[in-house]
C-alpha cells in the first residue's frame, strides 16, 4: 500500500483552474521528481501534500487515511518533513536551534541536551560542523542553509521528505551532496518527493511524475 | 472629660461631682482655687452673662490638677475665657436643670437664658464615632434648626483641599495616560506582530498551532510587561514621594493664593477651618455659626486663627502595596488587551500565505 496517495485532486486559485484530476502514490524507500514547467502546479501540489494548501476536489490518503481526518498540525508537524525552496529557517536562531525547535513542535520526547545531541548528530550528517551548527543560520551559505533545513525535516523521523527545488541556488558539488543525501534517506527507507526543473536532479529520482498545465500527468 | 480618662488631669481634693443629680455640685482646678481662696465645700455663684441677676449658687465638691498647663499662653495674653484653669466642671443633669431654670426665668425675653448660649463640645476617638453620633443625635431627637459640626474635621478636610485637588488632576491625568499608552501598546504590538509574520509563517507551516503561537506572543508581552512594572515601582518607589510633595507645594501656593484673594476680595474666607483641638464635635444653633465663639478660640487657640489654613505639606509614602497592585492589574489588564489583538492577528495570518509572499 502506498504510503500517501493523490487521489483525484483538483486545485484552483479563484477561477483559474491549476491541478485538475491529479492522482498519484508515493512509497516508502522511493525518491520521487515532480517535474513541469514553470505554472505547472509543482509548489501548488507540495503545498497540498505538506497539508499547507486544502485541495478544491479529491482526497489525500496518508497510510490509507484520510489526511482529514488527522490534525493538520500533527500531520505538518509529525509526519511530514518538509524543506521550503527558500528554506524557512528562523533567521534569528542558530542551526541548532532552528532543529531543535522543530522536534520541540514534534514533541519528540527526551532532554534539552538529548535533543541538542540529536540534532548536533543530525546537522553532522549533513555536512556542518560543531561550529557551524552554533552559527546564526543568516551567517550560513545558501548550501550549509539548505542542509540545516535537511536536518530539521529529518529532526522528528518523519516517514515522508518533500523538498521544494533542494538545488535550485546550489552549485554542482553541493547539489550532488545534497542528492546523495536524499538517496540516503531513501535508502533508509523514507519516501523522498522532490519538485524541480532540473534533468539532473529529475533523473536521479526513482520514479518522476511530470506536471503540465491544468494538472495533467 | 478625657484628660480625666488618660491621666492628664486629676482629683486631688475631694471628690467627682454625683451624676444623674440636679444637685449643683462641681469641681474647680487648683488654680482657680488657690487664686480665689477656694476649697472643698465652699460655694461659688455664676452669673448669666445675658442677665447679671440672674445666678446660681454651685457647691465645690472637688479640686482638680493638670499635669500640665495648657492655658498658660491664653492666659498670658489676657484671654480669661480661654484659660482651661478657668474650667469648671459640673453634671449634665445639673447643667441641664440651670438650663431649663434660666429659661423659665426668662420667660420674658427668652433671648437672654443661657440655653441660647450652651455650645455642648463632644470628644470622639476617631472619625466613625462622630458620625454615628451624627446620625444618633437627630434619631434621638435634635431638633433640626441645630446643626452639628466638627471643626477639626472641617480644617482637616480643608487640609486635604489641595492635595485632593492634586489626586483628581492626577487621577484624570493618569486616564489619559492609560488610553494614550493603550493605543500606542495596541499599535505597537500589531506592528510587532506584523514584523514577525515570517516567524509566524514558519512556525505554523512546521506544525505549531496557531493558538500556541498566539500564546507565546502573548508570553512575550507579559513577560515585558513585568520587567516594565518592576522598573516601574522601583522609579516610581524612588520618586514617588520628592515629587508628590514637588507637586504638592505648587498646589498649597495655588490654593493658599486663591484663598488669599478671596479674603482681599470678601474679606474673609470662604469657610471655617484653621487650628481646633482634636476630635472635637459641636452642636449649635443653625445659623449662629457666625455668633457663637468658636471653639478653637475657647480652647486655647487664638482668635482669628480659624482663617489660616493648615494643609497638608508632605506625604511620606505616595506609594503603597494597594496602589502597586493596582498598577500591576492596570498593566495586566493592557497587557491582555494588547496581547489579545495581537492574538488575533496571529490567528489571521496563514503560513502558506505569508511564506509565499515571501518566495
Amino acid at each position: 500500500m502506498a504510503l500517501l496517495s493523490l487521489r483525484n485532486i483538483d486545485f484552483s486559485y479563484g477561477k483559474t483552474p491549476v491541478l485538475k484530476g491529479v492522482t498519484l502514490d508515493f512509497e516508502e524507500g522511493k525518491t520521487y521528481c515532480i517535474v513541469g514547467k514553470s505554472g505547472a502546479g509543482k509548489t501548488t501540489l507540495l503545498s497540498i501534500l505538506s497539508g499547507l494548501a486544502s485541495p478544491t476536489g479529491g482526497e489525500i490518503l496518508y497510510n490509507g487515511e484520510d489526511i482529514k481526518s488527522i490534525n493538520k498540525y500533527e500531520y505538518r508537524s509529525k509526519y511530514i518533513g518538509v524543506i521550503f525552496q527558500s528554506f524557512n529557517l528562523i533567521t534569528k536562531f542558530t542551526a541548532l536551534e532552528n532543529v531543535v525547535l522543530s522536534m520541540d513542535i514534534a514533541s519528540v520526547k527526551g532532554s534539552v541536551r538529548d535533543k541538542k545531541n540529536k540534532a548536533l548528530e543530525l546537522l553532522k550528517s549533513v555536512g556542518l560542523d560543531e561550529d557551524e551548527a552554533n552559527r546564526r543560520v543568516l551567517k550560513l551559505s545558501g548550501g550549509q542553509q539548505q542542509r540545516v533545513a535537511i536536518a530539521r525535516a529529518l529532526s522528528y523521523d518523519a516517514q515522508i521528505i518533500l523538498a521544494d527545488e533542494p538545488t535550485g541556488n546550489l552549485d554542482e558539488e553541493t547539489q550532488k551532496e545534497i542528492m546523495d543525501i536524499f538517496k540516503e534517506l531513501s535508502k533508509q527507507g523514507k519516501c523522498v518527493i522532490l519538485v524541480s526543473h532540473s534533468k539532473s536532479v529529475a533523473e536521479s529520482c526513482d520514479v518522476r511524475f511530470e506536471l503540465t498545465r491544468l494538472g495533467k500527468r | 472629660m478625657t484628660d480625666f480618662s488618660d491621666g492628664t488631669t486629676s482629683i486631688v481634693e475631694g471628690k467627682v461631682f454625683t451624676e444623674g443629680t440636679e444637685k449643683l455640685e462641681c469641681i474647680i482646678s487648683s488654680e482657680l482655687a488657690t487664686y480665689n481662696e477656694l476649697s472643698v465645700g465652699d460655694e461659688i455663684i455664676l452669673s448669666n452673662p445675658q442677665n447679671e441677676e440672674e445666678t446660681y449658687s454651685l457647691s465645690v465638691v472637688g479640686i482638680y490638677k493638670k499635669a500640665s498647663s495648657q492655658g498658660d499662653m491664653s492666659s498670658r495674653f489676657g484671654f480669661t475665657m480661654s484659660d482651661p484653669a478657668n474650667e469648671i466642671y459640673l453634671s449634665y443633669s445639673a447643667l441641664d436643670s440651670i438650663a431649663k431654670k434660666s429659661e423659665e426665668k426668662n420667660s420674658d425675653d427668652t433671648s437672654l437664658s443661657l440655653k441660647n448660649t450652651l455650645n455642648a463640645t463632644y470628644t470622639f476617638a476617631d472619625v466613625k464615632d462622630y458620625e454615628i453620633f451624627e446620625e444618633e443625635v437627630y434619631t434621638l431627637g435634635l431638633d433640626e434648626k441645630y446643626t452639628v459640626s466638627s471643626s477639626d474635621i472641617t480644617a482637616f478636610e480643608n487640609s486635604l483641599v489641595p492635595l485632593e485637588t492634586l489626586s483628581t488632576t492626577a487621577g484624570y491625568f493618569l486616564v489619559v495616560i492609560l488610553l494614550i499608552g493603550a493605543v500606542i501598546l495596541i499599535v505597537l504590538n500589531i506592528f510587532n506582530v506584523r514584523e514577525r509574520k515570517y516567524e509566524i509563517g514558519v512556525l505554523t507551516a512546521m506544525g505549531m498551532k496557531k493558538g500556541k503561537v498566539a500564546l507565546q506572543f502573548i508570553a512575550e508581552i507579559f513577560i515585558v510587561t513585568i520587567c516594565a512594572v518592576i522598573i516601574g515601582v522601583i522609579v516610581g518607589g524612588i520618586s514617588a514621594v520628592p515629587v508628590t510633595n514637588a507637586l504638592l507645594e505648587n498646589q498649597n501656593s495655588a490654593s493658599t493664593m486663591q484663598s488669599q484673594q478671596i479674603k482681599e476680595n470678601f474679606g474673609r474666607e470662604s469657610n471655617m477651618g484653621g487650628m481646633t483641638p482634636p476630635n472635637m464635635g459641636e452642636i449649635a444653633p443653625d445659623g449662629m455659626g457666625d455668633k457663637m465663639p468658636d471653639s478653637g478660640s475657647l480652647m486655647g487657640g487664638f482668635p482669628g486663627t480659624q482663617a489660616m489654613r493648615n494643609y497638608v505639606t508632605e506625604v511620606n509614602s505616595a506609594m503603597s502595596f494597594t496602589v502597586v497592585l493596582q498598577m500591576l492589574l492596570i498593566a495586566l489588564g493592557l497587557t491582555l488587551v494588547s496581547g489579545v489583538v495581537s492574538a488575533l492577528f496571529v490567528m489571521r495570518y496563514e503560513p502558506l500565505k505569508i511564506l509565499s509572499n515571501r518566495d
